[in-house]
């Protein structure tokens, strides 16, 4: 909600913002120039001046010559500091440095974001804004405006980090999505990861140093949790991309010979499989942990030095979304050494012969087998594509045979099923609902509803609500008057899903009891489906007539489909074909309009036959279209269709 | 990982361009972002929308084979399976269907020609 009104508010852009803040600056600065060739003021910051001479008598004769000539520039800055008018201004001209310097960094590294790098950007930013809001005035509860300044200058660098090292993530995760390795936008990437990263390092060192330095116990350690939770977060990435980079050089990402991958990868694939999950697992849940205890430290903090307040009513909060996002991870991780376990114990390795009898592909990642588990079902899989498939389904990913793993602490036996579960229907359908609340606003839970025929955990509710029922039976009664509610419904208790009731009325898995379809027989309306029905299944045995003699077309093609290795070849092959794609089937279109259209003159010479009676809905529909308009249109598309022709061969 | 979702992926596409199905060209048309794909779908011979070029667009998550790619035509469409706006099915398509595929067929067959560039 905040991120909306603040999208909404007319902000200037980036050029007008520099320039106001350039112009700002330089009325502050001329401001301060005028007020210190005032000598009233002179005398009185004389006497400042002798103060700091007196009390630094160590200095050496050389750095105090440097310091009288810079006197001038330090008079300038002290007024600028005293006077408010030139301190906003001056702090305003800070943040816009930030902001050019953000810009550079954007031109120089990145080049344009994406626009779900933007919108990362500005949520991060609005959320970061608003919790240091509540942090400086809240929490710490600021007195001075020197102290607010501190803050403010400490979070800025932060914030400021934090969303370069956010940037950085995106950006890598939108790289190692391509299928090419852009070398120079990784170098520039893993540059500014380096640079950022060393910035927080020593600013992490810095930290330290003042921290053992000063008494100010509590903010020292509020200090360090930000440096560190910006440190790992970064440090995530940086691993990542080692896993990325070596995945690359052992040719693993790199997937223009991907079908026929080669002995190697496989054995690497297992060995980096656990490794990736538990830098990731470890990564992600010593990040949840520091938080909340840097959450935990601010309540605490505030219990001691002021009574309840709102703030730590959102600490609150705020920690309780952490720690339920720390619970599932815990029982997400829980459910993968379970997974694992039961993996291992229950289904076998392939062996050399099950392997060379299904000489095929793994059906998950579609490479080589050298080893693999066998299923139940005796499908074999990957070890560890299996492992990250039995995560969220317990069926056969072939056959769909339940596999039933939420019975394994109890029995090991496989076959005592739960009929409840298992519905004697084709599919098994997935439903996945997910609320992500901190979409809206940041401390909103979100949360996942999975609703799976065989799953071993359920995080949520089925729909029981009846009239939810009832109103999605009479969306479906809607499309198909003749289903009476009541069998509607049954299929819905299964499916719950009203698209999925629908595609079961059409594929005729849902039928009719008995005397009901008598009773519907009366009814005009049946006698159209019927003879749509049969159509269809002539078309069908068409179809396959059409495909066998289509096929052969194929083998002749297959010679010209050529799969290039460089993706910009094959941009521009994807591209040719779809062209010749949409231009054949407009020539086709056009020769079968031509061709009804003068079977449809000699149909209706004919007179009524029993042919036209059970003609084609499309060819009936061609027919009513034989008007002298679509004639002349003919004719203008026929000249069309052979110039597209010419294009064609010029082409491709 | 991304890395095995794009393996998977482009094997996929390789598939898909040496043995093409017959009337369907699918593939990323910006390679940059190989998840994001385009498809060229043929209306099946038989139906009312038989030689339309339906455009649509495949997005894939990226733990791809483990969880389904999305699709969404780019074109107008009409059909009882395609969601429309206000909810998971065209309620209306199946009612016209029903009660009037004269209507049903004449529509399809305007989107047919609208997807050759016809109208």
């Amino acid at each position: 909600m905040p991120i909306i009104i603040i999208d909404r508010l007319p902000l200037p852009n980036f050029k007008t913002y520099v320039a106001l803040s350039v112009g700002l600056f330089s009325i502050a600065l001329y401001h301060g120039l005028n007020a210190t060739n005032d000598p009233g003021w002179k005398s009185s910051l004389l006497e400042a001046t002798k103060d700091m001479n007196n009390s630094l008598p160590l200095l050496s004769n050389a750095s105090r010559n440097e310091y009288f000539s810079e006197s001038k520039f330090r008079e300038l800055v002290l007024y600028m500091l005293e006077d408010s008018l030139c301190f906003w201004g001056f702090i305003n001209g800070a943040y816009c440095f930030l902001v050019v310097l953000a810009k550079c960094i954007q031109l120089i590294f990145v080049g344009d974001l994406r626009s779900i790098e933007v919108q990362h950007l500005k949520d991060k930013f609005y959320t970061f804004v608003f919790y240091k809001f509540i942090f400086i005035f809240g929490i710490i509860n600021v007195q001075f405006i020197d102290e607010v300044l501190f803050w403010l200058i400490w979070f800025s660098i932060i914030g400021f980090l934090q969303l370069v090292s956010q940037l950085c993530r995106d950006r890598f995760e939108y790289l190692s999505q391509s299928p090419v390795f852009l070398k120079w936008n990784h170098s520039y990437l893993i540059a500014l990861l380096g640079i950022v990263s060393s910035i927080s390092c020593s600013l992490f060192v810095t930290c330290l140093g003042a921290g053992a330095t000063s008494n100010g116990y509590s903010a020292f350690t509020f200090m360090i949790a930000e440096c560190v939770l910006l440190i790992l977060k970064l440090s995530h990435t940086i691993i990542r991309y080692c896993f990325y980079l070596y995945d690359t050089w052992t040719g693993l990402a790199t997937p223009s010979g991907a079908a026929g991958a080669s002995g190697p990868s496989e054995s690497l694939w297992k060995r980096r499989g656990p490794a990736a999950y538990y830098v990731e697992f470890g990564f992600d849940l010593a990040g949840l942990v520091i938080e909340s205890v840097h959450y935990a430290h601010m309540l605490v903090w505030v219990w001691a030095n002021m009574f309840l307040s709102v703030a730590s009513f959102m600490i609150c909060m705020q920690l309780k979304v952490l720690y339920q996002e720390i619970m599932l991870k815990l029982e997400k991780h829980k459910k993968y050494r379970r997974v694992l376990e039961f993996m291992e114990k229950n289904y076998p390795k392939a062996t050399a012969q099950d392997l060379a009898e299904n000489s095929d592909k793994c059906p998950i990642c579609w490479e080589v087998m050298e080893s693999a588990r066998k299923l139940p079902c005796s499908h074999l899989f990957h070890s560890v594509c299996l492992q990250s498939w039995l995560e969220q389904d317990t069926s056969c990913p072939t056959c769909r045979l339940s596999l039933n793993i939420h019975n394994m602490g109890s029995s090991t036996s496989p076959d005592s099923m739960d009929p409840d579960l298992n519905p004697p229907r084709g599919r098994q359908p997935n439903h996945f609902f997910h609320f992500d609340g901190s979409r809206y606003i940041s401390w909103l839970p979100s949360f996942s509803v999975e609703v799976t025929h065989g799953q071993f955990i359920r995080t949520g509710e089925l729909i029981r609500d009846t009239s939810q029922l009832d109103s999605m039976a009479r969306q479906v009664q809607q499309m198909f008057p003749h289903f009476p509610v009541s069998v509607i419904t049954e299929d819905l208790h299964t499916t719950r899903s009203i698209e999925l009731t629908i595609e079961n009325i059409l594929d005729g898995t849902l039928v009719l009891p008995p005397q009901l379809v008598i009773i519907d027989d009366e009814t005009p309306g049946t006698s159209n489906t019927e003879g749509s029905s049969s159509n269809e299944n002539s078309s069908t045995r068409l179809n396959t007539e059409n495909q066998e003699v289509d096929d052969q077309e194929l083998v002749e093609q297959n010679i010209e489909e050529k799969f290039s290795k460089s993706s910009e070849d094959r941009e521009k092959i994807l591209s040719c074909r779809r062209d010749r794609l949409l231009r054949e089937a407009r020539r086709k279109y056009l020769d079968k309009l031509a061709a009804s259209n003068s079977q449809g003159n000699s149909a209706s010479q004919a007179g009524k036959s029993d042919l036209a009676d059970k003609s084609d809905n499309l060819s009936e529909n061609l027919a009513n279209k034989s008007s002298p308009e679509s004639l002349a249109n003919r004719s203008d598309s026929e000249t069309s269709s052979s110039e597209l022709n010419r294009g064609d061969q010029i082409e491709c | 990982m991304a890395g095995s979702a794009l393996r998977r992926l482009m094997a996929e596409y390789k598939q898909l361009t040496i043995n093409p199905p017959e009337g369907i060209i699918a593939g990323p048309v910006n390679e940059e972002n190989f998840f994001e794909w385009e498809a060229l779908i043929t209306g099946p011979e038989g139906t009312c929308f038989e030689g339309g070029v339906f455009p649509a667009k495949l997005t894939f998550p990226s733990d791809y084979p483990l969880s389904p790619p999305k699709m969404q035509f780019t074109c107008d469409m009409f059909h009882p399976n395609k969601p429309n706006d206000e909810s998971g099915a065209n309620v209306d398509a199946a009612k016209m269907w029903r009660e009037d595929r004269e209507e049903f067929n004449k529509k399809a067959n305007k989107l047919v020609r609208r997807t050759l560039g016809l109208d």
